[in-house]
Parts: C-alpha cells; sequence; structure tokens
C-alpha cells in the first residue's frame, strides 16, 4: 500500500492535514472502486438487449405476430421512460446528477427500443405512408426530447445519428459504411451543411447556456462530418477544388484555434490528421499525377509521403507541446 | 534488459498513484499538481489522441519507406525487403526511446509491432518449403520475439501476442494428428499455459519483478484463462462424446452433466472470488469475461434459447446484477465501492516503488530547468511534464 509514501509526502508539507486524514481514513477502510467494471456490464446488457429484440422481431414476425410484437415493444419501451420519468432529476438549463447509474442505461435502453418499434411499424404497417423522412424525423425528435429532458449525452448522439439519417446521410454496410453514398453532390453538400449546423448549435448551446455541456457532443459529430465531406468534395468537384481547399484550410485554422483555446488534444490531433489526408490527396492528384506517370513519379510520391509524414509528426509533437504549455499556464 | 530509464518508470508509477489519490479526491487538485511537480516526468508519454495520430504518421512512414526498398529492389527479395524494414524498426524504435525518452508515444509502439511483424513474415518466406516444421519454427520465433519485446519494452501487446503464440504453437506441434489425438494441442496448451500462471504467480511479487509487475500479472490472468479455456473445450468434447455414447435424446447422463456443470460455473466463480480477494482491477475485469463467457458457453452448447431470446435473457440478467452489485454497494459496509475515480492507479496494490520511495525519504527535487510542464500526458489531468 503507498499510506508510508503519503505520510512521507505529508512529512514534506506536500500534503495538509486534512487531506492526508482523509488518506489514513481511506486506508483504515480500504474501497476499492468497481464503477467502471459495473458499467461495463450494465452496457453489455442494454446492447445484448436491444440487439436481441432487434433481431427477435425480424425473426418470429409470422409466429408472434404483429400486434403481439407492437405491444410488447410498446409496453418494454413505455416501462424504460417510466422508470426514467420518476426516477428523474429536476429539469435544469445546466448539467444535472443521474439519480442512479442504472437509470443512464434504462434510458439508453428505452431510446434504442424506440428506433426498433418506429422502424417497426414503418416497415410492417408503413406507418407514414410513403414519406420515409418522416420515419426517421419522428423518432429524431422524440430523442431529441428525451435527451434534453432526462440530461443524457448518449441519447444526444443517438438524435443527431437520426439528424443525419433524416437528412439523407446512412451509414451502412451496404453502402460500404456510407462512404460510397459520399460521391454525389447533394450528399456532400448536405454532410458539409450538416457539420456546419452541428457546429453552431455547439456554439448556440454555450452561448444561450441551455445544456452546455452538450456543446461536445455537437462540435464532435460536426467536425468529422465536415471534414470528410470536405475531402469528399475535393475528390468529387474536379473544377472547384481551389474553393474546398480553401474551405479545408479554414476548418484546419478554426480546428487548431478552438484546440489551443480549450487546450484540446483530440482537435489538434483531428485536424492535423483530415488535413494531412486532403493536401496530400490534392498534391499527389492535382501536381505529381499531372506530369508523366513513370518510376519517378512513383518514387516522388513515395518520397512526398515519407517526407510529409515525417514533418507532420513532427508538427503534431510541436503542437503537443505547446499546448501542455497553455496547460500549465491555465493550472497555475 | 529493459529499454527504459528505471528512475523514470519508478516516477510514472509515483505519478500513477498520485493521479489516483487526486480523481478519488484524497487530495486535492493544488497537492496533486505540487507532488507531480516534484516528480516530474522526462518520457515523451503524450495523450491518448496525439498518440493515435503519431501512430497512424508512422505507418504511413515505415509503408512508404519500405515500398522505396522494394522499388529499388524491383521487387524481387522480398524478404530482404522486409528483414530490412524490421532492423530498421528496430533501430529507429532504440534510438527514440535512447534520445528521445518515447514512452508510449505511438511512434514506438508501431515501430515495434511492425518490427516484429515483418521480422516474423521474412521468417515464414525462409522456412515455407519446410512443410510442417514451417509452423513450429514460426510459432517458436513468435513466442521469442514477443516475449523478449514484452521484457524489453514492457509491452502488453508484445505479452498477448506471446500467449497467443504459445497457442499457435500447441496446434502447430499436433498439426495433422490422427483424430483420436484432435484434443492434444488442449492438452498441451493448457499444460504451457497453467505452468506459465504459477510462474508468474510466484514472480509477480518478487523484488527484481518490480517493473514487470504489471505485465506479470496479466500474464497470470491471461494463461490461467487460456488454460481454463483449453480444458473447457477438452471437457464440453469429453463430456458431448460420451453423452452421444449413452443418451441419444441428447439430454446430459448425471455424471457428464456434473462434470460440465461444475467446469463452467465453478471455475468462472473461483477466478471472481479469488480477483475479488486480491482487489485488482485487471483480475476482476478478466474474470468478468470468464463469468460472461459462462453464458457463451451454455448458449453455444446446450441451449436453451435462440440466439436472440438468449441475447434478451442474458441481457435482462446483466441488468439485474448491475443493479443488485450497485444496491449492495451502496449499503457501505463493502471493501468495495461505486464511487468516481480510482481507475488511473493502483492505490491500493503493493506498490514496492512507493514504499520505497516513502520510507527512504526519496523526495527527489526537480531539476532545476525551467522547462517542466504539465498538462495532457497520457496520464491524465497532469500529463508527463518534461521537455514535451
Amino acid at each position: 500500500m503507498a499510506l508510508p509514501f503519503f505520510e512521507n509526502l505529508h512529512q514534506q508539507g506536500l500534503i495538509s492535514p486534512g487531506s492526508m486524514e482523509k488518506i489514513r481514513l481511506f486506508y483504515a477502510h480500504p474501497r476499492k472502486s468497481v464503477r467502471t467494471e459495473i458499467q461495463g456490464i450494465l452496457y453489455i446488457g442494454v446492447l445484448l438487449i436491444s440487439t436481441g429484440i432487434g433481431v427477435l422481431v425480424y425473426k418470429h414476425i409470422e409466429q408472434l405476430g404483429h400486434i403481439t410484437i407492437v405491444m410488447a415493444i410498446l409496453a418494454a419501451t413505455l416501462a424504460c421512460y417510466g422508470y426514467c420519468y420518476f426516477k428523474r432529476p429536476a429539469f435544469s438549463r445546466g448539467l444535472t446528477t443521474s439519480p442512479s447509474p442504472l437509470f443512464d442505461y434504462i434510458l439508453l435502453l428505452g431510446s434504442l427500443l424506440v428506433l426498433i418499434l418506429v422502424g417497426y411499424l414503418q416497415s410492417q404497417f408503413q406507418l407514414f405512408g410513403s414519406r420515409w423522412g418522416l420515419a426517421s424525423f419522428i423518432p429524431m425528435c422524440i430523442l431529441f426530447t428525451t435527451a434534453y429532458f432526462f440530461d443524457h449525452r448518449g441519447v444526444l448522439a443517438l438524435a443527431i445519428t437520426n439528424l443525419a439519417a433524416w437528412l439523407g446521410i446512412t451509414v451502412n454496410r451496404a453502402s460500404s459504411w456510407g462512404l460510397s453514398e459520399l460521391n454525389n453532390t447533394t450528399t456532400i453538400l448536405t454532410a458539409s451543411g450538416l457539420g456546419l449546423l452541428l457546429i453552431l448549435i455547439s456554439f448556440l448551446v454555450k452561448l444561450k447556456n441551455f445544456k452546455a455541456h452538450f456543446d461536445s457532443t455537437y462540435h464532435q459529430f460536426g467536425s468529422h462530418i465536415f471534414f470528410i465531406s470536405n475531402i469528399a468534395a475535393l475528390i468529387h468537384f474536379i473544377d472547384w477544388w481551389p474553393l474546398w481547399l480553401a474551405v479545408l484550410a479554414g476548418a484546419i485554422y478554426y480546428h487548431l484555434k478552438k484546440a489551443f483555446r480549450d487546450t484540446s488534444f483530440y482537435y489538434a490531433v483531428i485536424a492535423i490528421l483530415y488535413g494531412y489526408a486532403g493536401i496530400s490527396y490534392l498534391l499527389i492528384e492535382k501536381v505529381l499525377l499531372k506530369t508523366t506517370v513513370n518510376i519517378d513519379t512513383a518514387y516522388s510520391i513515395l518520397f512526398y509521403l515519407l517526407l510529409s509524414g515525417i514533418s507532420v509528426a513532427r508538427l503534431l509533437i510541436f503542437i503537443n507541446r505547446q499546448l501542455k504549455e497553455n496547460d500549465s499556464i491555465l493550472q497555475a | 534488459m529493459i529499454a527504459y530509464s528505471r528512475h523514470e518508470l519508478t516516477r510514472l508509477e509515483i505519478r500513477s498513484v498520485v493521479q489516483d489519490a487526486s480523481s478519488q479526491d484524497l487530495i486535492t487538485r493544488e497537492e496533486s499538481m505540487a507532488i507531480l511537480m516534484k516528480y516530474p516526468s522526462r518520457f515523451y508519454s503524450p495523450n491518448i489522441y496525439i498518440r493515435i495520430g503519431l501512430g497512424l504518421l508512422t505507418m504511413v512512414c515505415i509503408s512508404s519507406i519500405s515500398s522505396i526498398f522494394g522499388m529499388l529492389l524491383d521487387f524481387r527479395n522480398a524478404e530482404i525487403i522486409l528483414l530490412l524494414t524490421a532492423l530498421g524498426c528496430f533501430g529507429l524504435l532504440e534510438y527514440f526511446i535512447q534520445s528521445k525518452q518515447h514512452y508510449r508515444s505511438g511512434i514506438d509502439d508501431v515501430l515495434l509491432h511492425t518490427g516484429i511483424s515483418c521480422l516474423l513474415i521474412f521468417i515464414g518466406i525462409q522456412t515455407e518449403n519446410h512443410g510442417r516444421a514451417n509452423s513450429i519454427i514460426l510459432s517458436l520465433s513468435a513466442i521469442i520475439c514477443y516475449t523478449l519485446a514484452a521484457l524489453r519494452y514492457l509491452d502488453r501487446l508484445a505479452l498477448i501476442g506471446a500467449l497467443a503464440s504459445i497457442a499457435f504453437f500447441s496446434f502447430s506441434m499436433w498439426e495433422n494428428s490422427p483424430p483420436e489425438m484432435a484434443l492434444y494441442p488442449c492438452w498441451t496448451l493448457a499444460l504451457i499455459l497453467s505452468a506459465i500462471a504459477v510462474i508468474a504467480h510466484q514472480q509477480k511479487d518478487r523484488k527484481g519483478a518490480n517493473f514487470h509487475r504489471h505485465l506479470l500479472i496479466l500474464l497470470e490472468n491471461l494463461a490461467a484463462l487460456g488454460a481454463y479455456a483449453s480444458l473447457h473445450i477438452i471437457t464440453i468434447d469429453t463430456v458431448l462424446t460420451e453423452n452421444t455414447r449413452t443418451n441419444s435424446a441428447n439430454a446430459l447422463n448425471p455424471v457428464a452433466a456434473i462434470l460440465y456443470w461444475s467446469w463452467t460455473l465453478a471455475i468462472p466463480a473461483l477466478f471472481i472470488w479469488y480477483a475479488l480477494r486480491k482487489r485488482e482491477s485487471l483480475s476482476i475485469r478478466l474474470s468478468l469475461l470468464a463469468i460472461l463467457s459462462v453464458f457463451y458457453a451454455q448458449h453455444q452448447f446446450y441451449p436453451l434459447f435462440e440466439h436472440e431470446l438468449a441475447a434478451v435473457f442474458y441481457g435482462l440478467l446483466l441488468l439485474l446484477a448491475g443493479w443488485m452489485a450497485i444496491r449492495y454497494l451502496k449499503q457501505d459496509n463493502s471493501v468495495y465501492s461505486f464511487r468516481h475515480g480510482g481507475d488511473e492507479g493502483d492505490l491500493l496494490g503493493q506498490n514496492p516503488f512507493l514504499v520505497v520511495a516513502g520510507f527512504a525519504g526519496v523526495g527527489q527535487e526537480a531539476p532545476a530547468t525551467t522547462d517542466t510542464r504539465f498538462g495532457g500526458g497520457s496520464f491524465g489531468g497532469a500529463g508527463a511534464g518534461s521537455e514535451f
């Protein structure tokens, strides 16, 4: 145990008597936290249930009948929502404390069941007729309301994914996780717009101080969607690539600025890596492969990748160092 | 043997315990900062995102340089390119560790595993015409490479690679054996892994094994789980054979049933009991994995429901178990709790580094340089400090 170590630090004046008392109390009755492990169990449980029910409804339509399935899912959904409603914390514009760890997982399960229920009703009963957009829009509204009402970031992520689906940006295996859909103008422009919109919302929630802690969820989705659609645009818009390059440069600048402002390693890394991917594509496609393609071109590309890889890695290390300097100033 | 500075490794261990204490609100943030300032680390051990980024860029560089070599040699001698890449990776790895003080920076991770992979592919190509001996030589080489990597670079993935190579070796030994020897690989594997688990258990608290302690704990647990899995396969096979012979109705005879269920349930229960007694996070997590495997084994060999119903049933069971565990922990009479924090270090473990530092009054002063900075390292809020 580390008690003697802390005693030593206490003698050196690095730990106050109050903290030392806490440490002694901790070692007198040592209690190990198993929070992560139990959360893992709950998460696996929710995943198993939602996956199981999802498969169940498709495989057993004939035996169970539509009404039975709908009623069963509806009952389970209502049970989850009912539990969360009665256990919910008082509504606040800020961050609320979850009443219990189980609450978060039950709410997540209820939200997943909503998606299964609406999907089932639309596929079997054409609840929204041929207006498939509504089948995404309605659950999206429910999920956004749920996320805000119960203050749940996991459900917010589901809602944002649903928003993307509603706008026609689907990610599934049939379209190679959505990448093959990024080869038409509408999808690229929609995705770029969605990325920008989500980044804008992240500012708004902070500005209006309405669930300000949701800003990171909005921003992360927004950044990835925007960068991916931007690189897709560089590839797709043959004549307009300079414009998209300028947009990419702007996005890199903005994200690096944000990284320094918030001392965020995450935004620094995505700005650098997405930027590197986009610029490398342009250099290889528009410059190196524009000349006569021969063995020298291959060497040029490989040397470019080698030297640029080293340079970008050095840049990343430099940014890391700079961010730490900022961090030390903030914490001082 | 260890590539890293022992002094710096000790400091990292100390820092992780201090950060653990801070995450559990035992000490204040200011106190934590002051202690971390007293024990700075010179390792370049960046935040996980930077680590991923550097790892990806290292992969780009290695692929480019290998392709350049390949083109220079007209891709005629693939094995030479692989060997050169492997040697280059190991050379660079040593350079980054010794000169640049990299420790889990992403660059060293990728260099290590690319180097080992290239070396193993090279050995595989060299021995491809040797029939069965190829697999045996390859698996033995993999065991040696991964073991040395784990010992020298304290790399957990390399340790897992070494155990996987042992499994590969056990199966290679009995490749093309007659059907009556079908279970021999499992016996071999179970025997080897059991021996490894016992040795790791004995060695982990040895004074000389301070720096490998985390690896030895992982080795002990993984080897024990691997041995259990191998013996489980043997048990199930034996039970199924016995069952087929004696009972055509596909119901277990009583003796076989007792053997099957006691093996399936008792051993994971023993694992979790041992882990809870030892209060080691890693052991607890791996024993939970063993418990989850009970569901899988039960459903795989004696399914009561269809897959989807089993998923719902076991999911509900897990939620119930989680709920009961939380309720129990809230009663405050357990040695376990549900409080935040406690994932950063090993506050309750045996910390030989800290005992030494504490008793000896080793309050190492930070070097008088001004470049000691905190923030964003891979160890949470305060980070590795130093010149990076």
